[in-house]
Formats: C-alpha cells, structure tokens, sequence
C-alpha cells in the first residue's frame, strides 16, 4: 500500500454517528432485499402489489361496487395497504435485531438502528407499492384521487408508529421470553380479519362494533379510507386520537425496553 | 490509552446468572503498546476482546477508550453473505462515517485484499481464507489506533499473513494491536507486553515472554 494514510478527521457527534449508521443500514438491507438473486428486485414489488391487485379485482367484479359510498376497488386497496403497513413494520421490526445481530460486531450499530431502518425501509417500499397500485388501477379506470392528502398520510404515518411500537416491544419481549413470537403470530392473524381490512365494520351491529373498534388498526384502516373521500361513510365510532395515543403510548414503551434491554438484546 | 477499571463479566445462562468469566479486572495499557492476551480456552480472553472493543457491556466495572479502537476483528458476524465484498466495504465505510471518501478507501481495500474479480462477486461464495482477507482489508482502510484481533492474523495463505505483518510493522508509530493467539510466535511477531488471564483474573506482564512462561506454568505436564 503505497497510499499515505487518509487523514482523519474530528470525532463525529452522536447524532451524526446514528444518522449515519441509519442511512448505512437502510442501503444495505434495500441492496440485500432486491438483489438477492436476479430478479428479487421485481419480486419484491410484485408480490404486495399482486396480492392487493387480486382482492381488488376479487371484489369489485364479483361483489359489490360501493363500499360506504366509496369505490370497492378503492376502499380495498386503501384498506390493505393501510393494514399492511403496519402488520409488515411491525414484523420487520420485530426480526430485525435477530437478523442483523451479526452487525453488532460494529460499536456504532445498536440493536435501535436496526430497528429503525427497518421501519423505515418498510414505510418507503409500502410508498412505492402504493404508487404502483394507484398507476395499475388508473389503467383500469379507478382514479386515485383522495380528497384529503393530508389525512391519508397521517392514517398511514399513525399505522406506521402503531407497527415501530408494537415491533419495538415484541423485540425487546422475545428476547427475555422466546416464546412471544408465537404470541405475535397468533395475535396478528386475526388482525387481518378484525381490522375492518376485507369487510365493511360499519355494517356491523353496534355492540360488536364497539368491541372491534377497541383495536386501533382499524381506526387507522378508516382513516385513510375517509382520507380518500370526504363522502366516505366510515364507521361512526373512528377517532383518529385513539390511533395516535395507542402510537405514542407504544412507541415509547417499545423505546423505552429497547433502551433498558439493549445490551441483552445485542448478545443473544 | 485504554484503561480497564474493576471490570467483571457474567453471562446469562438458560438458569439464570452464570460464572464470573472475568473477575474484578484491572489495567491500564499505554499508547502505541501491543499487547498478547493468552490463556487457555474458555478462561475470558474473547470476552476480554469484546469488552475492550465496546460490543459488550461489562456486568460491572468500566472501560475507558481514549483513543480510536477497531472492532474485534476475526469474528465471524459483520458481512452479508448476499451482497459483493464491495457493497459489504461499503457499507462498512458508511458506517464509520467516511461518506465522502468511498472511492478511496474501498480502492484501498480492494488492492489490500488481492481478491480479484471475486471483490464484486456475493460473499457467500468465497473460500474461510477469502472472506478472512477481505475482512482483514477493510478494517486496515481505517486509521484505529488501537486494532482489536481475535486470532485475526493467522487467516489466509502465507503471502496474505506475511503482507498483514509488514503492514502492522509500517504501521508500528501510530497504531498498536490487542491481540489473542494461541500461537506464540505470531504473539511475539507484534507484542511487547502481555496479559494473562487465569481463574477470571488479568495478570499483567510487561514482557511477553513473562506471560507466556506463567502461562505455562500452569499447564499440566
């Protein structure tokens, strides 16, 4: 090596450390995730977006055409990515220390980092599969046109706290218990069904919606439907406080374990 | 400069609080000075390695890095069998913050690793002494002053292990190493003093020959 030695330069302060050490992880899973082999890069995109794409169509031919005066193609579409962003940032989450423990070799990487990128990295692919999906189901004549942006989008960045929250507890939760991720899945099934994701809660009788309700997926779910239109008749009961207190109070919990549990989290 | 004040460490076992591997631990090593930590297995000295570098915490006691230290190098974790030896450079660099500088230093590691065409090939397909090099490379593209090895040094083919000496060697004003090796001659190749490690205690010699010969003192004849 006939090159002097790079010069280095000043210690860098803790933020910039971690933003850093962020932006470094989320390059690597993103290059890891789509070029896994030759074509992950397509599969990565297609499956979410077929998988939306087939309810879609499932409904809106076969069943019905309105959902609550909106488009059933729409409301289906909303509805699964909204759900979807949280059940796949709290899953990714969640793994995320486990499968990236072989990086805590590196001081600067803490079990948090990898479990923020991944939050992050989710949110980003579930934006590009939603633009996807909204450029297919213009094709097809369904205009993605929500009324209000703006509300779509803090539906969709409340889902994503709900989903870092959750994630970040069921982590630092497996950790001391094994047997929690069996929990997880067996929690989060259902979720599918019971968050209003594929059938209209509102159809539902009162008392049985009061109790589905409780689950603040769904008022997420009905946010970003109501975000689409104005006219939209959401389940009467869809308090958009609920969905980000249930947020803060997780996301600060899950960070709060991360903090207390992080070297145990590191080692196993 | 490192200092070790009273450091203990104990594992979580699946019934509750393990052993003491380390005891009570305390030194102090100086700037630019190379130390061997020897002992046989099992007695700390990998956990010793960790807890120096900063990826373990210890159960008690504390460590204070004035200076630039390296992570463990030798250990298997840190790359990604799926990406290139070259995305896995860079995302070493990443994270050590030299953003800027990327071409650079991952020239500087490809023409230190010698790998060829298999730097831009996945990981996974490289040989135990290919991945070893690489690894080796990317950590010699950062200026630590003090390198952390866990049997580092003695991957690779002859030529790879001599080229790593001499670079150390060159390297001998700025930076030093902390080095476990069962191997004495590739101690004596880049240490001076020499720590023990013994029933959870350190014993420290300021030769380390010395250290070497408590050693093996105390192995069954």
């Amino acid at each position: 090596m006939g090159r002097s030695v790079i010069a280095s330069r000043a210690p860098r302060s803790h933020l910039a450390v971690t933003l850093g050490v962020w932006r470094a992880l989320i390059l690597r899973e993103a290059e890891a995730k789509l070029f896994a082999s030759r074509v992950s890069w397509i599969w990565v995109l297609a499956e979410p977006v077929l998988h939306v794409t087939y309810l879609m169509v499932m409904y809106s031919v076969i069943r019905v055409r309105k959902v609550g005066d909106l488009d059933t193609a729409m409301w289906v579409m909303v509805g699964l990515q909204a759900y979807f962003l949280f059940r796949k940032t709290a899953d990714g989450v969640s793994t995320s220390a486990d499968s990236n423990s072989a990086l805590f070799a590196y001081r600067q990487v803490k079990p948090i980092d990898t479990l923020i990128s991944r939050a992050l990295l989710e949110a980003t692919m579930s934006l590009v599969t939603t633009m996807l999906l909204a450029g297919l189901a213009a094709l097809w004549g369904h205009e993605f046109k929500p009324d209000n942006p703006l509300s779509l989008l803090g539906a969709m960045a409340g889902l994503w706290a709900l989903g870092l929250g959750f994630g970040m507890i069921i982590s630092a939760a497996t950790t001391l218990v094994r047997e929690v991720r069996l929990l997880l899945s067996v929690v989060l099934r259902p979720m599918y069904l019971i968050s209003g994701v594929i059938f209209p809660i509102a159809s539902l009788a009162r008392p049985v919606r009061e109790i589905l309700m409780l689950n603040p997926v769904a008022h997420g779910v009905e946010m970003a439907r109501m975000g689409l239109s104005s006219s939209y008749q959401a389940v009467p009961e869809t308090d958009p406080t609920y969905l980000f207190m249930f947020a803060g109070v997780l996301v600060f919990i899950g960070l709060a374990l991360q903090l207390r549990f992080a070297f145990q989290i590191a080692e196993r | 400069m490192i200092i070790a004040r009273n450091i203990s460490k104990r594992y979580r076992t699946a019934h509750g609080a393990g052993r003491w591997v380390l005891e009570n631990v305390s030194f102090t090593i100086p700037p630019k000075l190379s130390v061997g930590i020897v002992g046989s297995n099992g007695a700390g000295k990998s956990t010793l390695l960790r807890i120096l570098a900063g990826v373990d915490k210890p159960t008690r006691g504390e460590v204070d890095r004035q200076c630039r230290v390296s992570w463990p190098l030798g250990f298997g974790g840190g790359l990604q069998g799926t990406l290139t030896g070259r995305q896995n450079s860079k995302f070493v660099c990443r994270i050590h913050g030299h953003e800027d500088d990327i071409p650079e230093r991952l020239a500087r590691i490809e023409e230190f690793a010698a790998l060829g065409k298999a730097f831009n090939e996945p990981i996974r397909t490289y040989s135990t002494g290919m991945t070893a090099r690489l690894r080796f490379a990317i950590s010699l593209a950062f200026d630590f002053d003090v390198y952390i090895s866990d049997e580092a040094t003695s991957a690779g083919d002859a030529s790879f292990r001599q080229r790593a000496a001499d670079e150390f060697k060159r390297r001998a004003n700025e930076a030093s190493v902390i080095m476990v090796s069962h191997d004495a001659s590739t101690l004596r190749r880049f240490c001076t003093a020499g720590l023990y490690i013994h029933g959870g205690k350190a014993h420290w010699f300021d030769n380390l020959d010395d250290a070497l010969r408590a050693y093996k003192d105390t192995l069954p004849r």
